[in-house]
């Protein structure tokens, strides 16, 4: 598994780790069931300190990104469903609310934003048909 | 609660009456990988030589694996590897034999681990130690304090010398070392990139005092820097010097840099009502962070040329 990892950016670097695997997931690159490095291959691959490692492991387990196995290992996880209205309410409403704002500020009204997003969305499915 | 692996408790030394180490404290955890930082001449060294029992602290003491330092024995020595700044090793002898000499004193020691590491750091085993270039010495010093299979290491600026290829190797068997046996590291450098996604917690030193210690997360979000642009009309000097936290600003042109600690949030509304335009975030490395501290406590270099 190849992240980009900067560990200039403020962003820290555990959550450089849960995004770019998110990320990854999200593009088709890993499928449910597929099984991801453990913390100390991934440590060492990446050169980053094992407990940050950890870390993030910790965060996608908690957000159901990925399971860890006893002794099987860690791997991605099936994709949840029916989503929790609680968490798309913390995870996903501030995102669009930006998205707006930025929106906004560019002269970008809602129906062309609305086209923008279908877009977005359709160039995704296509990418993970490719894949 | 788990015994911490190293325990400093109010630890003081002194050379000829000037103080190197000043009544310091700290404590890390098992399995935490440490990185110590501070100016040239802030007293890492000789901390790390005091631990090690090479050096006697004047007061305090400090505990490596729960043994105090002052009445450590042979048996705490074969649980900690120690690279020094300058790995002092018999300079007529071969580094074959070197390990053959380790291998005889150490009871852990781990030949297969040896013969590993020696082909990974490619050692020249049949050269004398004194024909060893400083980079090679540093290298041999490793794997002898790896092939013991130590529960603590203490390394001082180990990656200075080392060529880029070499460095990541290094730093790549001290993960490992880590990631595996859950070995507590303890080290020293000037490397602050390489602390940076190698270390977990930062302890910065200066002039023998423990300037803070904590995780490299919250040492980052510490401090923070943006770059603003203001609508019409610049804010006056006064105006901007109340802002939260601030600790430096700097203008070229239209555009103020703003550094700042504390709380983020707090600045931002501060700022927004002094009608700005853009804001836009700055990316702070480890780096920049630590100049910033540095600067603060009164150590920067300012060119006057």
């Amino acid at each position: 598994m190849h992240l980009n990892i900067d560990p200039r950016s403020s962003t820290p670097v555990y959550q450089q780790i849960v995004d770019a695997v998110k990320n990854a997931v999200a593009r088709g690159l890993y499928n449910p069931g597929d099984k991801i490095p453990t913390v100390r291959e991934m440590a060492s691959e990446l050169t980053i300190n094992p407990n940050t490692i950890a870390k993030a492991y910790q965060k996608l387990e908690q957000e159901g990104v990925i399971v860890t196995m006893r002794s099987r290992g860690t791997f991605i996880a099936e994709r949840k469903t029916a989503p929790e209205s609680k968490e798309v309410k913390t995870l996903l409403k501030p995102s669009l609310d930006r998205l707006r704002v930025e929106a906004f500020h560019l002269g970008i009204e809602p129906e062309e934003l609305k086209i923008l997003l279908l877009e977005t969305l359709e160039e995704w499915e296509k990418e993970r048909r490719d894949i | 609660m788990e015994l911490p692996a190293i325990d400093i408790c109010k630890l003081e030394k002194a050379y000829d009456g000037i103080i190197a180490i000043d009544e310091l404290s700290l404590s890390i955890p098992q399995g935490s990988i440490l990185g110590l930082i501070g100016p040239n001449g802030a007293g890492k060294s000789t901390l790390l030589q005091t631990l090690m029992g090479i050096l006697l602290p004047d007061r305090g003491d400090a505990f490596i694996l729960g043994k105090s330092i002052l009445d450590s024995g042979p048996d705490i020595r074969q649980q900690v590897g120690y690279v020094p700044d300058f790995p002092i090793m018999y300079p007529r002898f071969k580094v074959e034999e070197m390990f053959a000499l380790a291998q005889r004193l150490y009871i852990n020691w781990d030949e297969n681990k040896c013969r590993g590491l020696c082909n990974y750091f490619k050692i020249p085993a049949s050269k004398r130690v004194r024909t060893l270039s400083r980079g090679m010495k540093v290298r041999t010093a490793l794997v002898l304090a790896l092939s013991i299979r130590p529960r603590v290491l203490i390394l001082d600026e180990p990656t200075a010398g080392l060529d880029p290829v070499a460095r990541r190797a290094f730093l790549k068997a001290m993960i490992d070392e880590a990631a595996e046996g859950g070995t507590t590291v303890l080290y020293s450098s000037h490397n602050l990139n390489d602390l940076e996604q190698t270390a977990d917690h930062i302890a910065v030193i200066n002039q023998g005092k423990l300037l803070l210690t904590c995780s490299i997360d919250e040492l980052k979000n510490s401090i923070h820097k943006s770059q603003v642009v203001f609508a019409a009309d610049n804010p006056a000097e006064k105006v901007i010097n109340f802002l939260p936290g601030l600790i430096e600003v700097s203008k070229q042109g239209k555009i103020y840099t703003f550094t700042a600690s504390g709380d983020q949030q707090a600045f931002r509304e501060a700022l927004a009502d002094l009608n700005p335009t853009i804001i836009e975030p700055v990316n702070l490395s480890l780096e920049d962070v630590f100049i910033t501290y540095m600067k603060k406590e009164g150590y920067s270099y300012d060119y006057a040329i």
